[in-house]
């Protein structure tokens, strides 16, 4: 019986092999380790040239650095405080108790995750600015006295702001654990005869510890690494912390060494931080989860729960509806500060920002060029890279590994001093143009795509693809045909988060913009010097409702998606 | 016709050799099991034809074409072969018939071919009716089916199995070894099949290759391997023994005599010239436990009768099984399920010599 044999499959594999997979592992290498290493070099160089720990040095000698140094670590230490104190009952209360909302409080505190912090706290400024925000007014108005009670241009207005969108981590991680908990454990505590009080205090909470410390970590990173919100609240009055303190230095004439000197502290904190998370923690959480799917064990609250429930929706109240509302009413309102009636309501605002205002229609197709075009190749890159190092036994495997979960512990001002100091001059000369700006996207969010993309191959089984390959199918098709359409959840899910970070990136953006290559953050950041709360307003609350329109249009895909496939 | 020769074929992990010196010819339309524990080297060997291994030395010769030698190998989807995994690894993302026609569009058959073709091995596996339906809307032997049709659909030289059973509920699993062997007689198709359970290798295989650390212990029919085992691993893997430890003592023109280490004497046929040990060394005799008549009262018999005492008693619906202590060893013995012997009785033991084998250690 005369047979088909399959046809060449060779050629193909040998296009991935010469082309695919060296272009993609030079692309992340230089995209990520090459303005990491430019900017080390930078920092340990004396302003002679010569190696040596000028610029170190100074951050001590130089009031000014050392001050946004301690000025960081408060402000860190504080907010990571208040994310304890406000994430971890919030978490025990959606997860333990018979609180009603809690569905809610869960889809709050995720919209206050994706929440850009900055825009909350121009949002804070209207409410607790000294002179004309609406609280200190209506306290003065109510009690005819002139005090100022609230100033949020202090350091504890930024801890204050900061707090209420870091305490995601801690809530997200805690909550997380507290679901999946085999509740046996605290069973056994009840069954000898430990009270339900005692039982969440000494055996729910030590087991969940590792995961809130966790948490706290990754949010006094965050609070650490934001720019935003101590560049709104505290440059104007002289409040710098390193993010801002380093935007301070790239200011005529521009101090790029001292700049990079600065920035290393913050990588330094944040890659020891993610270390002891990884290597210490990580193995610790894993032992709490059995497997086994129990039903959480929920305790009754009765009459407390309605000042539990009341203290959460404080919380969501402060970090999202608060804000929401005060913006939404001054994008609408003829003039910040106009008495709230029917007749100062206007939708001018909208239709200035985005028929007349031409900086804001250039920054919102630039974030949505860059957002798309950085969303799409680091979802690319990274796949190629997965792929070589899930399902080749190539050389170096470890090492790009290292390479592309490495970003994580960039903060975003780091790594635009990185990139600054990196593509200023030959042999890449992008400092000018908007290529910077994409390759900075891509560099600091293609880890987002990277794990994504990593766990979904991890849970592959290698017989699918082998499968294919029996039957006549080459490398290359297999992993094509089989491999990637397999990974399309975890593809998309990576790129929409890229997306969404991307499209109001403003940590990286202050620094690598251009006249022409303005983004929407930058447009923001740039209203607000000039006081245009109106248009700032509108132009925040499209940025707030497209995020929001990513987020629900992704969890959607994704729930459907997986219906189908798993 | 041989179909497929396997040279000498070894594949080492580290130190350890997961197939050493393994040689095996088989014949067009033959079905070969590769039977042994886990570890045994089988999967690695089904590994090594398939192309997913290297193998560190040894030749693969299909159809008189050299597919891998210690030099080049062949990549699997050259080698016109199909396999069938435990896992079933049917494509969730594809429906039954896109995951049977996959093969065929590599192929870039023409699609009213394809059709056809996929709809005749819809029919041979019984899956008709189910070809827009998508794997996690199958049970687990649908889901198997799919894996198999879809190997049979390109019509491969060779059809590699590889514990295609395990994950399927014991029911099922019984009524699937049958067809799989219907199926395979139908095609003709040259098949190896990969498993640790002695009885679907029995059920299915024209031939058995027991495998033990890397090599073949031994290669046979199901009666082979089952009454003339030649090595202890054998005789204890495929089924349950009585081995017994003991010295050769004397050898006659048909029987030989062997004393076992606790006194007991026993004549057992005396087997291949080549095969039989010195006076004096140490032997192994393996007697299956259906091979030993217990009665309560006397049979005549000119050798191996014995006294002994039935100690332990089990019911199990198609057997007895008896431990019954004869001379101070102890003995496992299966009958009928009508032979209903009170423990504690004296009964009289007879061993067909015809029926003890000699072991290799």
């Amino acid at each position: 019986m005369p047979r088909e044999y399959p046809k060449g499959g060779l050629k193909r594999i040998d296009i991935v092999k010469w082309v695919l997979f060296p272009i993609a592992l030079i692309a992340v290498v230089i995209l990520i380790l090459f303005p990491l290493i430019m900017m080390f070099q930078g920092s340990v160089f004396t302003p002679e040239g010569k190696f040596g720990f000028f610029y170190f040095l100074n951050i001590f000698k130089q009031k000014v650095l050392f001050k946004a140094f301690r000025n960081s670590m408060v402000i860190g230490v504080w907010a990571t405080f208040l994310s304890l104190l406000t994430g971890v009952p919030m978490a025990w209360a959606v997860s333990r108790t018979d609180i009603p909302l809690k569905n809610f409080i869960r889809n709050l505190t995720m919209v206050s995750m994706v929440t850009p912090p900055f825009l909350g706290a121009i949002a804070w400024i209207f409410l607790l600015g000294p002179g004309a925000g609406k609280f200190n007014v209506l306290i003065r108005e109510v009690f005819h006295t002139d005090i100022t009670l609230f100033n949020v241009f202090s350091i504890e207005g930024i801890i204050f702001v900061i707090a209420m969108y870091v305490y995601p981590f801690v809530f997200i991680n805690t909550a997380s654990v507290l679901d999946n908990m085999d509740s046996s454990l605290e069973d056994a505590a009840n069954m000898l005869g430990a009270s339900k009080w005692k039982t969440a205090l000494k055996i729910t909470l030590p087991l969940v510890s590792p995961a809130i410390i966790s948490g706290a970590i990754l949010s006094f990173l965050e609070a650490l690494a934001l720019f935003g919100v101590p560049a709104v609240l505290g440059m104007s009055r002289g409040i710098f912390t390193l993010t801002t303190q380093i935007y301070q230095l790239f200011h005529f004439p521009p101090q790029y060494q001292q700049g990079a000197a600065l920035a290393v502290p913050l990588v330094v904190i944040t890659g020891i931080l993610l270390m002891f998370q990884y290597l210490y923690l990580g193995k610790k959480q894993f032992v709490l989860i059995s497997g086994k799917t129990t039903q959480p064990t929920i305790v009754k609250l009765g009459k407390a729960k309605w000042p539990v429930l009341g203290y959460c929706l404080l919380v969501v109240s402060l970090s999202v509806m608060i804000p929401y509302f005060m913006l939404l009413l001054i994008s609408l309102n003829k003039v910040w500060g106009a008495p709230l009636t029917l007749s100062n309501l206007t939708l001018h605002n909208y239709e200035f920002i985005l028929f007349h205002y031409r900086l804001s229609q250039k920054s919102f197709l630039n974030s949505f060029f860059l957002a798309f075009m950085a969303a799409t190749i680091a979802v690319f890159l990274a796949l190629i890279v997965v792929i070589y190092n899930k399902r080749t036994q190539n050389v170096g495997r470890s090492f790009l590994h290292l390479v592309m979960v490495l970003p994580f512990a960039i903060p975003g001002v780091a790594m635009a001093v990185a990139f600054l100091w990196a593509y200023i001059r030959p042999p890449f000369m992008l400092y000018g143009t908007i290529w910077i700006l994409l390759a900075a996207y891509i560099a600091r969010r293609i880890p987002l795509a990277y794990m994504s993309c990593s766990d979904g191959v991890t849970q592959i089984n290698f017989e699918l693809e082998e499968s294919a390959r029996i039957i006549g199918a080459s490398w290359f098709k297999a992993i094509l045909n089989i491999t990637v359409p397999l990974l399309k959840l975890s593809l998309i899910s990576g790129w929409i988060l890229i997306f969404i970070s991307s499209f109001r990136e403003i940590s990286a953006s202050i620094l690598l913009y251009s006249t022409n290559n303005e983004v929407i953050a930058v447009t923001i950041f740039t209203l607000f010097e000039e006081g245009e709360f109106e248009a700032l307003s509108a132009l925040s609350i499209l940025v707030l409702f497209i995020t929001l329109v990513f987020v629900a249009g992704s969890r959607r895909i994704v729930g459907k998606g997986f219906a189908q496939v798993s | 016709m041989v179909k497929l020769r396997i040279r000498d074929l070894t594949k080492k992990f580290g130190e350890v050799k997961a197939v050493d010196n393994f040689s095996l010819d088989i014949d067009e339309g033959e079905f070969v099991a590769l039977v042994g524990p886990s570890g045994c080297g089988k999967t690695t060997t089904l590994r090594c034809i398939a192309g997913f291994i290297e193998p560190d030395d040894g030749d693969i010769i299909l159809n008189d074409r050299v597919i891998s030698t210690n030099k080049s190998v062949m990549p699997p989807e050259q080698r016109n072969m199909a396999m069938v995994f435990q896992s079933y690894a049917v494509w969730p993302h594809k429906t039954v018939y896109k995951n049977i026609s996959f093969g065929l569009e590599l192929r870039k058959l023409p699609k009213s071919q394809v059709r056809d073709r996929v709809m005749k091995s819809l029919e041979l596996t019984k899956l008709m009716g189910l070809e827009h339906r998508y794997p996690n809307e199958l049970s687990g032997g649908q889901q198997q089916r799919v894996a198999l049709a879809r190997g049979l659909v390109v019509e491969p030289e060779v059809l590699l199995l590889d514990e295609p059973l395990s994950n399927l509920d014991a029911i099922l699993r019984e009524e699937m070894r049958f067809d799989l062997r219907e199926i395979q007689q139908k095609l003709r198709i040259t098949s190896i099949y990969v498993t640790h359970d002695q009885t679907e290798a029995m059920v299915i295989a024209d031939r058995i290759v027991v495998m033990n650390e890397g090599r073949i212990d031994q290669i046979g029919s199901a009666e082979d391997i089952y009454h003339s085992s030649k090595s202890k691993f054998v005789a204890t893997f495929v089924g349950t023994t009585n081995l017994l430890k003991g010295t050769l003592r004397g050898k006659g023109e048909s029987l030989v005599q062997i004393r076992t280490e606790n006194g007991m004497v026993l004549r057992v046929k005396r087997g291949k010239e080549g095969e039989l040990p010195d006076i004096h060394s140490e032997v192994f005799i393996s007697v299956r436990p259906e091979s030993i008549e217990i009665e309560s009262s006397r049979i005549e018999k000119p050798h191996n009768l014995y006294r002994g005492k039935i100690v332990q008693k089990t019911f199990l619906g198609s057997f007895y099984d008896y431990r019954v202590e004869v001379e101070k060893e102890v003995l496992r013995v299966q009958t009928s399920s009508h032979k209903n012997l009170s423990i504690d009785s004296e009964v009289w033991v007879y061993i067909d010599p015809e029926l003890c084998n000699y072991l290799k250690g």
